[in-house]
């Protein structure tokens, strides 16, 4: 297990568990409003720190660079999708009446 | 090690399978196709890691535009009641 092993799966691992907090906020919420919030969880934490693990698992060739040119589409394009979800849930007036306990 | 993460990866996308499944709204079930799609990519690169096949990263890739294109145009879609 070389040292780039190592700190690749610590990274790994954490952006696991940020992974399974949003799990547990998607499970434990039942408005829609808060699990899209929950989600952008997973998706900016979670994912970037997992694809970071594994830029830093994969040390440093061509698949790297894929790696980060993959890190940078998905932090532009993650946030947008959030928001025209949330912004088509709520023009269409969808409003669950508030139920998270 | 990596094998074992993509076990972790597939249990959680099953979660959101289910999420897609059951959610109340079509709004959730947007929601976890997105989340799906996110799932779909990290397991894309975890796959191509271990077998050392980088041609699968310029798959996912595409698979992220294509997941965010059809995110956009489902909600449009549904937002104007099929008018786009």
């Amino acid at each position: 297990m070389t040292i780039n092993e190592i700190i690749g799966s610590f990274l790994i691992v954490i952006g696991l568990g940020f992974q399974l907090f949003g799990i547990f906020g998607i499970l434990k919420y039942e408005n829609f409003y808060t699990r899209l919030t929950l989600s952008s969880l997973i998706d900016s934490a979670g994912f970037i720190t997992i694809v970071i693990g594994l830029m830093v698992y994969n040390g440093l060739d061509f698949g790297t660079l894929k790696l980060g040119f993959i890190l940078v589409l998905m932090l532009l394009l993650n946030p947008l999708s959030n928001h025209i979800l949330g912004r088509g849930a709520y023009l269409s007036n969808y409003h669950p009446e508030r139920q998270d306990k | 090690m990596l094998n074992i993460f993509m076990y972790i990866f597939v249990a959680i996308l099953v979660f959101h399978l289910y999420r897609i499944i059951k959610g109340p709204s079509v709004w959730d079930r947007l929601l976890g196709l997105n989340l799906f799609s996110i799932n779909m990519i990290i397991l894309m690169i975890l796959y191509a890691l271990i077998n050392n096949l980088h041609y699968l990263l310029d798959i996912a890739i595409v698979y992220a535009l294509l997941g965010f294109i059809s995110i956009v145009f489902i909600a449009r879609f549904i937002q104007r009641k099929g008018k786009i």
